[in-house]
């Protein structure tokens, strides 16, 4: 149920909700992972996602998918959540 | 979280939003007539912060004053946005299994063991934290505590799982004890936890995490299996795809 708190629907209607997570490792990959991170959410943007976002800007239904990439820092922990597969 | 008795008029439009439940009262103000504000039960309230960031005051009363030690630490364990430093990251936990491919924190035959106490609507005190993370030090089992985790760092002796006193009576949304044992001592922490749950004023899940090795098999389900334990299928896991790869094995090119 992680970062799928704010979906609303029947068991039936949230079957197919998966999330991924793109989060920097603290003391590896944390420094220089800015564009990593942009890139990764805009990929996922181009498969239809039904949110996306970062805990701190806030996600497509409160902001703009431009503002969320510009606020992007290294380590900064970001998600996507899709309700199928395809 | 405060609301501001001389801005608030009582519209009650903060209410939906509190994670914990109802716990403002209506009070007539004293000195402007008719005015009825609410006030904040600020032993309920964990300040998480919901209904301010949720920009909904039509008045803007409400405010998050900062907070002395120790009532400080229910902001660090509820209010997402605010980052403990030992661990850089936002919220309650570590990063825990999501950067394993990376880490390695989690190696074979090791497996992650959080208890994570508190729910929206009931939170935990940090009494009971206290109580479930001195079990399990005091099992002996080699549970070894996450040094990152905001609870570990709470802690006045990491050996024995106890807390600074100071912290006791102070609450959050939630909690999080984080660490790791090996696989073979999983049944007995698990017996730990049902023997402590027994004793507490707040409910908890626990998340179990494992290195799946290359074969596929999921070394602790058949754990749960034996003990008939129920276990979520809604597992979070790590793609591997993140950048130097850690290497687990010998023979991993």
């Amino acid at each position: 149920m992680t970062h799928s708190l704010h979906r609303r629907g029947t068991r039936e209607s949230l079957s197919g909700d998966f999330v991924v997570l793109g989060c920097p490792a603290t003391g590896v990959n944390k420094k220089g992972s800015a564009p990593k991170t942009r890139k990764f959410l805009s990929i996922c943007y181009k498969h239809g996602p039904i949110n996306l976002g970062d805990m701190k800007t806030g996600n497509i239904y409160n902001t703009t998918m431009d503002d969320i990439l510009s606020r992007v820092t290294d380590g900064t922990i970001v998600q996507c959540t899709f309700d199928n597969r395809e | 979280m405060k609301a501001d008795k001389d801005k608030c008029i009582a519209c009650k439009r903060c209410f939906p939003y509190c994670p914990m439940g109802r716990i403002q009262t209506c009070e007539r103000h004293d000195e402007i007539p008719g005015r009825v504000y609410i006030e904040i039960d600020q032993e309920a309230c964990t300040d998480c912060g919901m209904c301010l960031r949720a920009k909904i005051c039509p008045v803007n009363a409400l405010f998050q004053p900062e907070e002395p030690w120790p009532r400080e630490v229910r902001g660090v364990l509820s209010n997402p946005m605010i980052e403990f430093m030992g661990s850089q990251t936002p919220g309650r936990g570590t990063e825990e299994m999501k950067t394993n491919d990376v880490k390695g924190t989690f190696l074979p035959g090791e497996v992650g063991v959080g208890v994570e106490l508190g729910r929206p609507g009931v939170g935990a005190y940090f009494r009971d934290v206290e109580t479930v993370a001195m079990a399990l030090m005091k099992a002996d089992l080699g549970y070894q505590l996450a040094a990152e985790n905001p609870v570990t760092h709470f802690m006045s002796d990491k050996t024995t799982g106890k807390l600074r006193d100071d912290v006791l009576g102070e609450k959050a949304i939630s909690a999080i004890i984080e660490g790791k044992c090996k696989l073979e001592k999983l049944p007995e922490v698990l017996r730990v936890l049902q023997d402590a749950a027994k004793t507490l004023d707040t409910v908890f899940t626990v998340e179990v995490i494992t290195k799946v090795p290359p074969v596929g098999e999921v070394p602790i389900v058949p754990v749960f299996k034996v003990m008939g334990m129920w276990y979520s299928i809604n597992s979070k896991n790590n793609m591997g795809l993140g950048e130097p790869h850690y290497k687990f094995y010998d023979d991993e090119q």
